[in-house]
């Protein structure tokens, strides 16, 4: 257990570094962007208006009022979420592969630490996690603060009431912010079980070079198969499995899934591996 | 410890920020546009057990409510994409299905038209050849399930028979059953963009098909859209004893311009006699035929002003229209927008805009007397905005 946290502590000081970009760039970039597009809105606002000499009512005749989902749907927003997205996709690669391939092989020593090896295995899943999260929490945090610049420059007669809650009918944040805790489990954990499916896969190429990729993509094809079985069956019999049903065949598969990645990588890193 | 700050702190950020976010998104999904409805005159027996199923909209917010004398519920559009694909949202009125006959139920629409149900059955259709195409000649398929409800035994057969021409999907739009016949009321698509309504006959005996009637039919025209439209409200899962149904042709409006009506014919069908006969709306009533309603053997035509409302009714059966109900409301409605009324049972419900707020009148239809009369409002004064629109899906009581 306390090799585990050292090497979870370990894992995220080496990634703070990313992380503090990532969190920069959103940070600046949606600032930014909740300046420029009310401010863009209210500037062809009051040109309509002007030019056409319109009272604001009759103006609402004509377009619509602003909303906080302009912004949310607005690429100052989208851009750092998707890109956010793309690196820590790429950083489940890295994690592994910068340990051989810098400098000077990293992971002779954590190989060679005397503990079990799957810790590191846990201690780099934990790592990504970390930074999963750790953006979600930030984009929480932002929202509000977003809306409270917004609403300084749009007047109230201007936008649409937009309480809070109202984030939850934006497509893109119902996707990554399901609104009942259950949702939010559900996504992640299937989040985290495709970091499972990914990292074994790498530690199958790591074991067995050129033929190991051909393994890693045989197994993870066969172990996405495997979790999503119940929700095609579900699909293909429309109506036929109540709810707990579905859920509780998925619950099965996942066990099964996770369990077999984590054996897997077990076995992999205790037998296989090569450095 | 000083080792680990960066670990730590983030981890708080963390649990505290997405902790904090559910606590509030939990709180939020009770109700985060709390409507409820105030009692303003009448009986309040009447709202014990009501739930008004509508839609709340407001720029881009859309929720579905449930609004009841105890407030409001909000539902569906709260529930999480992935739990959506597990769980899909199940109607009120089939709740109970469900929990009663389990296993009958599974794999079944939730959709009151495809059911029959009475003391001692549950009868249910799907839509034939599960709305794939079918060229004529091929094989059309009826399916029918039968569950007994007191010793929860079911079964289900099959009905083949030739397709009279080539249908590009069909869909069950009623079930009626009577003395061992059952007939399903089936509007059929035609590949080449026809419409045909079907009564399909089929008797529970011998299990065959016994007849298949069109009891209406269009042609697609060069620059004619026609419109085979039903005007019962088949939301309940009893008989119908008739059948109410439109068949409109229109030219086709040129850029926007309002369709011109060409011809506009109404048919009854009686599913005792199984006769269809034309009738005819007068003249005077026409402008309101958008909103007439088939309640049991009458026909009833509103109209609507600020202060009242007049149903004026036609007894099928006598063949001829009865004195008109009044009902006066004291609070002035909006007459601009479409009310919704629903009959039920021998009692009017009424939902229209009055300024600010909703009005929910409930009146008797034989007597023409308010029985009860209230506001639904918004629960607290926080939300200031009073550009939403409440749109009424239906009116269930709950037993």
């Amino acid at each position: 257990m306390k090799s585990y946290l050292k090497l979870v502590n370990f894992e995220i000081n080496r990634s703070s570094k990313l992380f503090l970009i990532l969190t920069g760039l959103t940070i600046v970039c949606q600032l930014i962007g909740a300046i420029i597009v009310p401010k863009g809105f209210m500037k062809s606002a009051n040109q309509v208006m002007y030019e056409n000499q319109l009272s604001v009512s009759q103006y609402f005749e004509l377009r619509s009022a602003f909303s906080f989902s302009n912004f949310i749907n607005s690429g100052w927003f989208i851009m750092p979420v998707v890109f956010s997205i793309s690196v820590l996709m790429i950083y489940v690669f890295f994690i592994w592969y910068r340990d051989w391939l810098g400098k000077n092989t990293f992971i002779y020593r954590l190989l060679m630490l005397p503990t079990g090896r799957i810790t590191i295995y846990f201690g780099k899943l934990t790592a990504i996690m970390f930074l999963v999260l750790g953006l979600i929490a930030l984009q929480i945090l932002l929202i509000p603060i977003e809306m409270k610049i917004m609403n300084s420059i749009v007047p109230a007669d201007f936008r649409t009431y937009f309480p809070l809650s109202g984030i939850y009918d934006q497509y893109m944040w119902a996707m990554l912010y399901p609104n009942t805790f259950t949702g939010f489990i559900l996504i992640y954990g299937i989040g985290l079980i495709f970091v499972t499916i990914l990292f074994t896969a790498i530690l199958f190429e790591r074991s067995y070079g050129l033929k190991g990729i051909f393994c890693g993509v045989v197994y993870g094809i066969f172990s996405f198969g495997i979790l999503i079985a119940p929700l095609v069956l579900a699909g293909f019999y429309t109506r036929y499995f109540y709810p707990l049903e579905i859920f509780l065949m998925e619950l099965a598969t996942s066990i099964i899934v996770l369990g077999s990645a984590i054996w897997i990588a077990n076995h992999l890193l205790k037998n296989k591996i090569r450095v | 410890m000083k080792k680990y700050w960066k670990t730590i702190l983030i981890s708080l950020v963390i649990v505290t920020t997405i902790g904090s976010y559910y606590i509030q998104a939990a709180r939020a999904s009770k109700n985060d546009f709390p409507f409820k409805i105030e009692t303003t005159s009448g009986n309040k027996k009447e709202i014990e057990n009501l739930i008004l199923q509508a839609s709340y909209q407001n720029g881009d917010i859309h929720r579905w409510l449930y609004i009841s004398k105890d407030g409001s519920t909000n539902l569906m559009s709260r529930q999480a994409y992935i739990e959506r694909l597990i769980a899909p949202h199940v109607p009120l009125m089939f709740q109970k299905y469900i929990q009663e006959h389990r296993n009958f139920m599974r794999g079944k629409e939730l959709n009151p038209s495809k059911y029959y149900e009475d003391e001692a059955r549950l009868i249910y259709t799907t839509d034939p050849n599960n709305r794939q195409k079918v060229i004529q000649g091929n094989l059309l398929t009826l399916k029918i399930d039968i569950l007994d409800k007191h010793t929860n035994n079911s079964s289900s057969f099959e009905i083949n028979t030739p397709a009279q021409a080539s249908y590009d999907w069909m869909y069950v739009n009623d079930i009626y059953v009577e003395n061992e016949e059952i007939k399903i009321l089936v509007t059929n698509y035609l590949i080449n963009g026809g419409r045909e309504l079907h009564i399909y006959t089929v008797n529970e005996k011998n299990k065959e098909l016994e007849q298949d009637s069109i009891i209406a039919k269009i042609e697609q025209e060069e620059g004619v859209y026609s419109e085979i439209s039903l005007i019962n409200d088949f939301k309940n899962i009893q008989n119908e004893n008739y059948y109410f149904y439109m068949v409109e042709k229109y030219k086709e409006g040129m850029g926007g311009a309002r369709p011109e009506i060409i011809s506009s014919q109404m048919y009854l069908y009686n599913n005792i006699t199984n006769e269809v006969e034309e009738w005819a709306m007068p003249a005077e009533l026409k402008a309101n035929k958008d909103l007439m309603i088939l309640h049991g053997e009458e026909i009833f035509v509103p109209i609507l002003s600020a202060n009242d409302l007049e149903l004026n009714r036609y007894n099928i059966e006598k063949k001829q229209w009865e004195e008109p109900v009044n009902f006066n409301y004291p609070s002035t409605v909006n007459d601009k927008d479409t009310p919704f009324l629903q009959l039920t049972e021998g009692k009017l419900y009424l939902v229209n805009r009055i300024a600010d707020d909703h009005l929910l009148f409930i009146g008797d239809l034989l007597t023409g007397e308010s029985l009860y009369e209230g506001k639904i409002i918004v629960e607290n004064g926080e939300n200031l905005d009073t550009n939403y629109s409440l749109y009424n899906e239906q009116i269930n009581s709950i037993n």
